[in-house]
């Protein structure tokens, strides 16, 4: 393992987390409690996405 | 007047900097900013320190034999730190408590986004065997199917499948890094988005 591995998990996490957050804070600047079932569906892609990532690395 | 003042802040501009990072500093910790504002400070102000050192080096060379390559490798090295340090600094901020329902179905689709993602990462350093790899997957897309039904269900009836594809998440993890405790990702990972 090295440095580039562990910095780009880092920035994928980040982007991840970042992405998480910002859309929940979104929501409570906004005053909701719940998030719309359009933000839970941005959130849903994330996992969608990364589930094609490691199936197409599991292709290679 | 204010050119007069503009320039007694320029001369003091390291001082005036840390005043200001102070009282932004405990303005933070008073609760006045949002966490995602706080994030982004921290940001601009590392940013904002390297370049001031950077151009204070520049207008005060140090005394003495000065090498330049090696200064230059210098503020190199400090900007790749610095971002590094910024990468890492949001990287730690890690998940929002979620407290709604809604807020704990995305943040449970987000530990599956993670943890696929370590698992691509650590297959692709060949940490991980492609038999493991597949076996992560197959419990993520578990845990997707249950996180879906617990987001069809509602937060009456949904509980339990949410409870239950935290669990498969977990497994998921623990698999992935039980042998692996030493490995950065796997640190990361387990103690910071332990669903």
């Amino acid at each position: 393992m090295n440095i580039v591995d562990i910095l780009a998990l880092l920035v994928q996490v980040t982007a991840h987390a970042q992405a998480l957050a910002q859309i929940i804070q979104k929501a409570r600047d906004e005053g909701r409690t719940e998030l719309t079932p359009e933000e839970v569906a941005v959130v849903r892609k994330m996992a969608t996405d990364s589930d094609a990532r490691l199936e197409a690395a599991l292709a290679r | 007047m204010f050119q007069t003042i503009l320039t007694y802040l320029w001369e003091r501009r390291t001082t005036v900097l840390g005043y200001v990072v102070t009282a932004l500093g405990i303005m933070a910790t008073s609760d006045l900013f949002t966490e995602t504002q706080i994030k982004w400070f921290l940001l601009v102000n590392g940013i904002l320190t390297a370049i001031l050192g950077h151009y204070n080096n520049r207008q005060n060379p140090p005394q003495g034999p000065v090498d330049r390559q090696g200064g230059s490798t210098r503020v190199g090295m400090l900007l790749i730190l610095a971002l590094v340090s910024a990468v890492i600094l949001f990287g730690c901020a890690g998940f929002p408590t979620p407290r709604s329902y809604s807020e704990r179905i995305a943040s449970a689709y987000a530990g599956v986004a993670i943890t696929n993602d370590t698992a691509t990462i650590l297959l692709n350093a060949d940490t991980i065997s492609k038999a493991e790899a597949s076996q992560v997957l197959k419990q993520t897309r578990e845990a997707m199917g249950v996180i879906d039904a617990a987001r069809d269900l509602g937060p009456s009836v949904g509980e339990d499948r949410l409870a239950l594809s935290l669990v498969i998440l977990k497994s998921a993890q623990d698999f992935m890094c039980k042998n692996r405790p030493e490995n950065p990702n796997c640190q990361f990972l387990t103690q910071r988005v332990q669903p």
